[in-house]
Order: structure tokens, then sequence, then C-alpha cells
């Protein structure tokens, strides 16, 4: 009787402490969402991408080809209109300006200072 | 040959107004984070690398525009409830800033309005500014959420600061 009371009272914690650390890792301390495992809303070219209404495409994921047009720091610019901040895992050494890109990342929103449609958290495709 | 001579003049001429006098210096890169901890607590604090910033040599007036989404959280959830429940970055997906850079006594302030979630207010802070071949810009100032109607629920009140720090870092360089 006070054995199977016992296998109870640790049964019981155990379950709180599983879930307390399911919490923990997936709700309060969860990660970034990586942009890998996220689905597309636009692919194509850099170009026609440029010719729709850039307000609609605030926050979401896209998917793009175009012509690298400026290497600086962990930043490119594709077409001399798209801004892309890529991921801090992404390296630029073996790029090379006017080379085709393919890129995937988060629609930021438009700079009207800049008159560019700024990405972040980019990756670079194949 | 005198008018040739007369439109090199034109020439040189345009070419060193439009040096001295027409610059604009800019930034895409520029660094903004903003500190909102409350000690013994969860640090709330974020980082923006991508802030653009315009500067008008001619007539000191000073440009910054960032995205609110921009900003990086350590913490994923802070971030998600940054965005969605105190900025409300849907519906405003800009943070702006126009003012001038002005000379005080030998210092130098930035003066202006800050817009955040559509709410604007005066700023006056006092900045490191230094002009080369580039030109940078340096400063810090103070603001409170409720001046730009952000709420802060009752539950959270003690873990995040009365007055947000905000400090920014940038370096612009010539525009061509």
């Amino acid at each position: 009787m006070f054995l199977n009371r016992k296998i109870k009272v640790i049964g019981f914690l155990l379950i709180i402490i599983i879930a307390s650390i399911v919490v923990f890792n997936h709700v309060l301390y969860k990660d970034h969402d990586k942009i890998e495992n996220l689905e597309s809303h636009y692919v194509g070219n850099c170009s026609d991408f440029l010719s729709e209404d850039q307000e609609t495409f605030n926050d979401k994921i896209v998917d793009l080809k175009g012509v690298l047009t400026k290497i600086e720091n962990s930043s490119l610019v594709l077409n001399e209109q798209i801004f892309v901040l890529l991921d801090s895992t992404q390296k630029t050494e073996n790029l090379k300006l006017n080379q085709n890109l393919r890129i995937k990342g988060r629609v930021v929103g438009f700079d009207e200072i800049l008159e560019e449609t700024k990405i972040d958290k980019a990756i670079l495709l194949k | 040959m005198d008018i040739l001579k007369n439109k090199i003049s034109v020439i040189v001429f345009g070419l060193i107004t439009t040096i001295t006098f027409g610059q604009k210096y800019i930034t895409k890169n520029g660094v903004t984070n903003f500190k909102a901890s409350v000690e013994a607590f969860e640090p709330v604090q974020a980082e923006n690398k991508n802030t653009t910033v315009l500067y008008n040599e001619a007539t000191d007036e000073i440009a910054a525009l960032i995205f609110v989404k921009s900003f990086h959280f350590e913490i994923a959830l802070m971030e998600e409830h940054f965005n969605e429940n105190y900025m409300d970055s849907d519906k405003f997906p800009k943070a702006k800033f126009k003012g001038k850079i002005i000379t005080e006594n030998d210092a130098q302030f930035i003066i202006g309005d800050l817009i955040i979630k559509g709410k604007s207010q005066k700023v006056k802070t006092k900045i490191d500014f230094n002009k080369g071949n580039n030109v940078s810009i340096k400063g810090a100032f103070n603001v409170k959420p409720q001046d730009f109607d952000i709420k802060i629920p009752e539950i959270v009140r003690n873990k995040i600061a009365k007055e947000i720090k905000i400090d920014f870092d940038y370096v612009l360089k010539p525009k061509n």
C-alpha cells in the first residue's frame, strides 16, 4: 500500500517536471522561426516581384531570383532595389557581383527613404 | 576658347557646390538598440541592425526609418509579444525620426520628431557627431511607453522599465 503511494507521488512529480521542461523549451524559450522551414508566399524573379504592389508582401516569406548588384557586410542588394539582410549563419565570401542569386527571406517592408524593399533573415539558396 | 573656359568653370563650380553643399550621407546598417530591462528580471532588450538614416549636409537635416519587426530579441516569445501586443507592428510597421542636427555651446544635439505607432513626440538629445569621410552619429535618449500609446499590462508592469532607453550608433557614407 505504502509502496504504491510512493510510486504515485514519484509518477506525479515526473509528469510535472516533464511538462515544465516542455513548456519551458517550446513556449517560453522556443527558437526563432527558421526561414528554411517556412512556406514561401511568393516564388519568382526580382523584376516580376518589383512590379507587384510591395505593401502587400509585408511580413511574407518570399523566394526570389535576381542579379547581385551590391555586397556590404552581411547584406546584399538584388536588382538595385531589393535590400537583403542575411541571416547570421550565411556567408558572403564566395559571392560575386552581377552573378545570379536565389534567396529566401522575410519581407520587412518598403523603405521610402531609399526606395527599396527590405528583406531580412535571408538565406542563400542554390 | 573663352566659351570652353566658361564651360569648364561652370562644371568645376558645379562640382564644388555639390561636394561642399549638396553632399548627402546615408546608411542602411545603422544600429539601434532599446533597453527596457528591470534589474533582477529577464532582460527586455532588442537590437535593430538595419536602420536607414539619411543626413543632408547642406541643411543639417536628418531622417531615420526603422522597421519595427526587424528588432531582434534573444527570446523569440518576447519578440512575438513585442510585435503583437505592444507595438502592433502589422498596423504600424515603421518607426520614423525626422529632425535636425544643431550646435549649442559647442555641443551637438539632435532635435526632431519621433513617430512610433502613428504618434509623434519631440525628442532632443546630445550626440557624438563626427564628420570626416564618413559621418558618425551616436547617442541615446529615453522615451515613455504611454507617450506612444503603448499599454503595458498590470501583470508585467514591474518587469518592464518605466522609461525605455533607446541608443543609436550610425556610420553614414557619402551618397553617390
